[in-house]
C-alpha cells in the first residue's frame, strides 16, 4: 500500500514539475537584405529576444529578424 | 511550530472522529440482501459499497437530511431522502431490473430530481459520451442533441447549443464560471476533460440560477467524485490517435479518510498535426496541452466544504496562416507531418482557484462558492518572444444560493451571484485589441418551485442584474469610457408527469449587454484572420424562448422531443466589407433588430426486450435562423441525425471484448447563408469501437479501440473556422484508449465516537 502511494505521489510530483519547468527555447534566424534570406543559425532565450525585439545591424542598417519557419 | 503541530492534529482528528451509520441493501421483491450495490452520498460526493451481505457503513460526518443514491447491476437505482438519525440498521429496497434506460438522478446544477425540473435539461456521464473516445471535451459535449462543436482544427473547440456559442452560452465548472475571453471563436472551452465525470446541458435562455447572459444555454460541468471512504484510488490512462500521432497521458490519485478527501488528476496531450483524407496534413494544427487539477472536500455536521484547484496551459498552433490575399495550397498542407512548435500560435493559460461551502439545515440549504481564475491568453504572429496581442484577465466571482425546502409543497430558491473582472494588456504585447478595462456583474434571483400534486410541479422566477464596464482612456482620450447596463429577466415553466409520459412547457427570458469587444474592437484579431472594428452604438440583446417537450419511456423505449421557438432583439452579428486592414479582411460588429432561432430535438433509446444485449440510441438536432426581413444567419449549424448501437458480449474470456460499438453520424446540407459565407454538404461519418473490461485480483481498468470517420470521408463541418479556406477535418483516425485503476481499502485504527 505504501509503495502504491509512493509511486502515485512521485507521478503527481513529476507531473507538477513537468507542468511548471520552463523549457530552454531555440529557433533558426535570418533576415532579408536585398531580396535575399541571410541566415543567423539557431538563436536561445535572450538572444532571441534581443534579435526579436531589437532587429539586426549591418553596416548601419537596421534590419528585422525572424525566427520561425513559415 | 509546535502549537500549529498540535492545532493540526486537532484539527485533523476534529474531521476525523464521527458516527458511524449503517444499513442494508435488499431485493424488493424477495427481501434478500444484495451484494455488493454502491450507497452514495450525494452532499459529500463520496460513498461506501455493501459487503457480500448486503450490509454498508458510512463511518462519516453526515448533514442532518441526506440523499443518497444506492445502485447494484440488475436492479433499479433509487435516490432517497433520509434523516441521519434514521440511518441506523437502515433498510434500503431495489427493484429488480434488467435494464435502466434513464437514472434517477438529481441535477447537479439545479439540485432538482432531473424528472422533476420543469426546464429541459440533458445530463450525460463523459463515460457515456466517449463510447468512440474523442480528441477533446468540445467534441463529446458535441455528441448530445442540439448540441455542436465549433472548432479550429483539433486543438481549440467550443460549444454551440442552438446555434449560439461564444458569449452566449455560459460554462461552469462545479459552480464556478468560466471566464477565459470567450468572445474569441478561437477560444476553447478552457477546460480539458481531465477529472471531468458528468455534463450537464440547460439548452435556451431558461436559465436564472446561472445568469441572464446565457442566451444560448449553459454547459456545467461536474468534476469527478471522491472515493469511497477510507479508500484509496490511483489510476493512470492514455490515449493514442493515429491520425495526429496524438497521445494524452494522465493519471489520478485519489484519498478519501473520513472526513477529509483529496483528488488529484493530471495530464499531458500532444498532437502533431492532423491529416484529411487526401493524405496530406494541416499545417500548424499540432498543439501540445498540460492540465494539474486538485480538490480537497471535508465536512463536520452540516457543513460541507470543497476547495479546487485548477491550471491548464495549451500551446495551439494555429493552422491556415497566409500572407497570401488567395490562399496558396503549399501554405496551408505539407506533406509531413510535425509536432514542433512554429507561428502562428496561441498560448492559453488559466488558473482556476474556487473554496464552496454548503450548509445543511432542518428545511433549507445554503451553498456560497467564491472563486478566482486567472487567465493568460497570448497569440504570435510573426515573432517567437514578442506576442501579437496578450491580455491578462482576472475574475474575482461568487454565487450564493439559498435553497429552502419545504414551506408546504413549496421550495424557494433565492441567490446571488456576480463578479469583479479586470483585462490588462501586456506592454511588451505589439498590439491591443480588446482595451484594458475593468468590469462588474452582479445579478440577484429567486425561484418558487411548486409541487401541486402528485404530477404537475411548476416553477416561476425572477433574476435583476446590472453590469458595468469601465474602459481605461487611450493616449488621445481625457477620460475612461463608462458603460453601464440592467435589465430584469423571467422564467416560467409547468411539467406533468403521469405514468409513463411527461410534458414540459416553459417561457423564459434572456439579456446579454454587448461585450467591450463588440463595443471597442479595433485591431487583427490573429487567430480568427480578421481585422474587427466594434461599435459604441450596440444595445444589449434580449432573447425570449418558448420551449415544450414531451417524454415517453417504458422499461424498454424512451423517446422524448423537443420543439422550441427563441426570438432575439438585437442581436449582433459579425458583418464582413471589402476593405482590407493590415493584410487582413475587415470585420464590423453589427445588430439585427429580430433574429428568429427555432426548430427542435429528439432523442430515442430503444432496448429490445427480445435481445438485451443490444441499445439503440439516436438523436435529432434541426435549427432555422432568419431576421425579421428572412434573410440567413450566418454559422447555422446542419442538421444532424445520430444513430448509436451497442452491443454487450459479456464475454468473461479475457480477448473477447466487454462490448461493440458503431456510431453513425449524418450532418445534413446547409444552404442557408448569408453573404460570403460558403454552403455545406451533407456527409456521413462512421465510428466503430469495441470496449474491453480490465479485471484482476487488485487491478480494474478498460481497454478500447476502435476507428474514427471509418470511411475517410471528405468533409467540412460548417462550424469549422478553417471552412473559408476549404481546409478539411481529420480523415481517418484510429485510437486506442487504456485506464487501469487500483482500488484499495486503507487500514483504519481510529475508534468511532
Amino acid at each position: 500500500m505504501k509503495k502504491i502511494t509512493n509511486t502515485a505521489l512521485i507521478i503527481a510530483a513529476l507531473s507538477m514539475f513537468s507542468v511548471s519547468c520552463n523549457k530552454k527555447e531555440c529557433h533558426e534566424c535570418h533576415y532579408e537584405k536585398d531580396g535575399a534570406e541571410v541566415e543567423l543559425g539557431e538563436k536561445c532565450d535572450s538572444d532571441l529576444e534581443t534579435l526579436e525585439a531589437d532587429g539586426i545591424d549591418v553596416n548601419g542598417v537596421n534590419y528585422e529578424v525572424h525566427c520561425h519557419e513559415h | 511550530m509546535k502549537k500549529i503541530l498540535i492545532l493540526s492534529v486537532l484539527l485533523i482528528a476534529q474531521y476525523s472522529f464521527s458516527q458511524d451509520y449503517n444499513g442494508t441493501v435488499i431485493d424488493k421483491e424477495n427481501n434478500q440482501s444484495i451484494p455488493f450495490a454502491s450507497v452514495w452520498v450525494i452532499e459529500l460526493n463520496t460513498g461506501a459499497s455493501c459487503l457480500a451481505n448486503g450490509t454498508f457503513s458510512l463511518p462519516i460526518s453526515l448533514p442532518n437530511v441526506v440523499h443518497l443514491k444506492v445502485s447494484a447491476v440488475g436492479y433499479s437505482s433509487a435516490t432517497i431522502t433520509v434523516k441521519k438519525e434514521k440511518l441506523s440498521n437502515f433498510t434500503i429496497p431495489l427493484s429488480p431490473s434488467h435494464i435502466e434506460l434513464q437514472e434517477m438522478e438529481i441535477s447537479t446544477s439545479t439540485g432538482i430530481l432531473e424528472n422533476y425540473s420543469v426546464t429541459s435539461i440533458e445530463s450525460k456521464t463523459l463515460a457515456e459520451l466517449t463510447t468512440i473516445s474523442t480528441t477533446s471535451l468540445g467534441q463529446a459535449i458535441g455528441n448530445i442533441s442540439g448540441v455542436y462543436s465549433n472548432s479550429t482544427g483539433n486543438g481549440i473547440s467550443k460549444p454551440v447549443i442552438r446555434g449560439m456559442s461564444g458569449m452566449r452560452i455560459s460554462t461552469y465548472l462545479n459552480g464556478l464560471k468560466i471566464e477565459n475571453q470567450q468572445w474569441g471563436g478561437d477560444h476553447g472551452i478552457g477546460v480539458d476533460a481531465l477529472g471531468i465525470e458528468k455534463v450537464e446541458v440547460i439548452k435556451g435562455a431558461s436559465s436564472l440560477l446561472y445568469g441572464s447572459d446565457a442566451l444560448g444555454g449553459v454547459i456545467y460541468l461536474k468534476e469527478a467524485e471522491y472515493t469511497e471512504s477510507n479508500h484509496l484510488e490511483a489510476s493512470v490512462n492514455s490515449q493514442f490517435e493515429s491520425n495526429s500521432l496524438g497521445f494524452t497521458n494522465g493519471f489520478s490519485f485519489k484519498l478519501a479518510k473520513k472526513n477529509i478527501r483529496f483528488n488529484l488528476f493530471g495530464n499531458q496531450t500532444s498532437h502533431a498535426d492532423y491529416q484529411i483524407p487526401s493524405e496530406n496534413y494541416v499545417f500548424n494544427s499540432r498543439f501540445n496541452g498540460q492540465a494539474i487539477k486538485a480538490a480537497l472536500g471535508m465536512n463536520k455536521n452540516n457543513w460541507v466544504g470543497n476547495i479546487r484547484y485548477s491550471f491548464i496551459t495549451n500551446e495551439l498552433g494555429i493552422p491556415g496562416h497566409t500572407h497570401d490575399s488567395i490562399p496558396l495550397q503549399e501554405d496551408l498542407f505539407k506533406e509531413t507531418t510535425s509536432r514542433k512548435k512554429t507561428l502562428p500560435l496561441q498560448v492559453n493559460s488559466t488558473h482556476y482557484i474556487s473554496a464552496e461551502n454548503k450548509f445543511f439545515f432542518e428545511n433549507s440549504e445554503l451553498k456560497f462558492t467564491l472563486g478566482y481564475i486567472s487567465n493568460d491568453l497570448q497569440e504570435f504572429e510573426e515573432k517567437v518572444t514578442i506576442p501579437g496581442i496578450e491580455m491578462k484577465l482576472n475574475t474575482l466571482s461568487y454565487n450564493g444560493m439559498w435553497n429552502i425546502k419545504k414551506i408546504k409543497n413549496h421550495s424557494i430558491i433565492f441567490g446571488a451571484q456576480g463578479n469583479f473582472q479586470s483585462n490588462t494588456n501586456s506592454p511588451k504585447a505589439e498590439e491591443i485589441l480588446l482595451r484594458n478595462l475593468s468590469a462588474t456583474s452582479h445579478g440577484i434571483f429567486s425561484l418558487i418551485h411548486s409541487k401541486w400534486n402528485e404530477f404537475t410541479q411548476t416553477q416561476i422566477g425572477i433574476r435583476g442584474d446590472l453590469n458595468e464596464f469601465d474602459i481605461k482612456k487611450q493616449v488621445n482620450e481625457t477620460e475612461n469610457i463608462t458603460l453601464n447596463y440592467q435589465s430584469l429577466n423571467y422564467s416560467a415553466g409547468i411539467s406533468y408527469t403521469r405514468k409513463k409520459h411527461a410534458f414540459r412547457v416553459n417561457i423564459s427570458s434572456g439579456y446579454r449587454p454587448p461585450h467591450p469587444i463588440e463595443s471597442l474592437a479595433n485591431g487583427v484579431h490573429h487567430s480568427s484572420r480578421r481585422f474587427e472594428i466594434g461599435s459604441l452604438s450596440l444595445k444589449p440583446e434580449y432573447a425570449n424562448q418558448l420551449d415544450f417537450s414531451y417524454e415517453y419511456s417504458n422499461e424498454h423505449l424512451s423517446f422524448i422531443v423537443n420543439p422550441y421557438f427563441s426570438v432575439i432583439r438585437n442581436y449582433v452579428y459579425l458583418a464582413f466589407t471589402d476593405s482590407i486592414s493590415n493584410g487582413y479582411p475587415v470585420v464590423n460588429y453589427r445588430q439585427n433588430h429580430l433574429t428568429y432561432f427555432y426548430g427542435g430535438e429528439a432523442t430515442f433509446h430503444y432496448h429490445p426486450h427480445f435481445l438485451h444485449n443490444l441499445h439503440l440510441e439516436s438523436n435529432f438536432t434541426y435549427l432555422f435562423a432568419k431576421d425579421e426581413n428572412q434573410n440567413s444567419i450566418s454559422a447555422i449549424p446542419q442538421p444532424k441525425l445520430m444513430a448509436l448501437i451497442t452491443y454487450d458480449l459479456k464475454s468473461t474470456h479475457k480477448l473477447i471484448p466487454q462490448s461493440l460499438a458503431i456510431q453513425n453520424t449524418y450532418f445534413g446540407e446547409q444552404s442557408r447563408v448569408i453573404e460570403n459565407e460558403i454552403p455545406t454538404v451533407a456527409y456521413n461519418l462512421l465510428d466503430i469501437g469495441a470496449n474491453w473490461k480490465i479485471k484482476s485480483k487488485k487491478l480494474e481498468g478498460s481497454l478500447k479501440i476502435g476507428a474514427k470517420n471509418i470511411f475517410n470521408s471528405d468533409y467540412i463541418n460548417h462550424l469549422s473556422e478553417l471552412k473559408p479556406l476549404g481546409i478539411q477535418n481529420p480523415g481517418r483516425n484510429f485510437y486506442v484508449t487504456l485506464n487501469l485503476t487500483i482500488n484499495q481499502k486503507i487500514k483504519s485504527n481510529e475508534k468511532n465516537n
